[in-house]
């Protein structure tokens, strides 16, 4: 590690800030796209698909995933089994 | 007021029991929704359908909708199926069957069902089926989560997609406001075969089977409709199989709510069971903790004491020994000098 007490001559172009910016620019396009030309801008959903991948695979999916931090949180918070894991 | 286990748990068991056959007993019982008594239809007779599009145009114009890319006067456009969208709430459709000469036409709309899935899907209760017949949305609670869509076994409903703010789900409303004045509904209004024909759904029926009496050669001896998804607002008679002019004769006879409900039925009893078994479970954790602390701070309190005590004793113990040395002592002395005072008087007097 670096014992210089500034950061001024560090560049903010890190391969980390460098994707998440791409990915907040282009989200924020997006965003401007949904809110002014509607879902049909932005998605390929249509009459007869009216749910995508978002709900199909996120809302759907995504859930069902989180169980696992209910249960754990339920396990701790609720039934109070703090220390029961051994080292 | 006092429970004893007993009965408690008899309480217990008959709420249990009681969650668990609800709805399978009313399942059983005899009686079925089949419609608002007196409740508007309108029976599309798919033999008399020339494929005009003026039902079209007519139900353009009543719910003031968007003007078309084409024009209804172009029958081009029925060469390709074509499904509702949120710019039109009906379409004709052309059809060919190898037991007819020339094209067959079938007009898509809702079909208004005595139970409809839509209404059943809906969590904010959007869809409401009137008195009169007409399945109607009401856009003001809606919140666009297209369940409506997913559940239609029509595929009717549509949804604004190009709407940013306030994106509908549109379809037809059987001209409600129209036919609640007194008025028939735009489609049936314009059609000039009288293809359509509006009435109460009880007549349209016997009007359906007279015709099917009639013209046993003409027509399939079924009324579409009348039984399909538990019954519909919008009756249907053809020429051919429903399933060659696009109409699904995989649905049964089952109302889509019937389907759902008894899992839906339950949603309200988890809701409200959870949070207390959750909260209790919960309570007693906490007590175990706080008892368990008490416990260990009473075993505490008691060593503590104990030890005390101990030490206590024991100096009790050494300071009585200390006690008698010094009395044995004083009394050594004592007798010590009574001796010698005894001596010292004996050799006075002799």
């Amino acid at each position: 590690m670096s014992d210089k007490a500034t950061t001024a001559d560090k560049t903010l172009f890190t391969p980390f800030n460098v994707v998440a910016g791409f990915i907040i620019i282009i989200g924020t396009v997006i965003t401007i796209l949904r809110f002014t030309g509607g879902l049909a801008a932005v998605t390929n959903l249509s009459d007869n698909n009216p749910w995508g991948l978002w709900i199909g695979f996120d809302l759907l999916v995504g859930v069902a995933l989180a169980a696992g931090g209910f249960v754990t949180s339920a396990a701790v918070y609720l039934f109070g089994m703090k220390n029961t894991i051994q080292r | 007021m006092s429970i004893s286990r007993r009965k408690f748990l008899g309480w217990i068991g008959a709420a249990g029991a009681g969650s668990a056959i609800g709805s399978t007993a009313l399942a059983g019982g005899n009686k079925h929704f089949t419609g608002y008594p007196g409740s508007y239809a309108v029976l599309h007779d798919t033999v008399l359908c020339v494929g005009c599009r003026l039902c079209e145009a007519s139900c353009n114009k009543v719910n003031e909708l968007p003007a078309p890319d084409k024009p209804f006067t172009d029958l081009e456009v029925l060469n390709k199926k074509r499904r509702t969208t949120a710019k039109t709430y009906t379409v004709v459709n052309k059809y060919e069957s190898a037991g007819k000469k020339g094209p067959l036409f079938r007009k898509i709309q809702c079909n208004h069902c005595l139970e409809p899935a839509c209404a059943s899907a809906c969590f904010v209760r959007a869809f409401s089926k009137t008195a009169v017949g007409a399945v109607t949305y009401d856009s003001t609670v809606c919140v666009g989560c297209r369940y409506c869509m997913v559940a239609c076994p029509f595929e009717i409903p549509a949804y604004e997609y190009d709407e940013p703010l306030t994106p509908r789900v549109m379809k037809c409303t059987m001209c409600y406001p129209r036919i609640t004045k007194g008025q028939l509904p735009g489609c049936v209004e314009a059609c000039p075969k009288e293809a359509l024909t509006y009435g109460k759904r009880e007549d349209l029926l016997k009007i359906a089977r007279a015709r099917i009496r009639k013209y046993p050669d003409r027509y399939v001896d079924h009324v579409y409709g009348e039984s399909e998804m538990g019954g519909t607002s919008w009756l249907y008679l053809s020429g051919v199989p429903f399933s060659e002019i696009g109409m699904r004769e995989d649905l049964g006879i089952t109302p889509a709510p019937d389907l759902t409900s008894g899992a839906l039925a339950v949603v309200p009893m988890v809701v409200g069971l959870w949070p207390v078994l959750l909260t209790g479970i919960y309570a007693i954790s906490k007590r175990k903790e706080k008892i368990a602390e008490q416990e260990l701070n009473e075993a505490v309190k008691h060593a503590a004491n104990e030890v005390k005590e101990k030490a206590e004793a024991k100096l009790a113990e050494a300071l009585a020994k200390a006690h008698t040395e010094k009395d044995a002592a004083v009394e050594k002395a004592v007798k010590k000098a009574l001796e010698e005072a005894a001596k010292s008087q004996a050799k006075e007097d002799s």
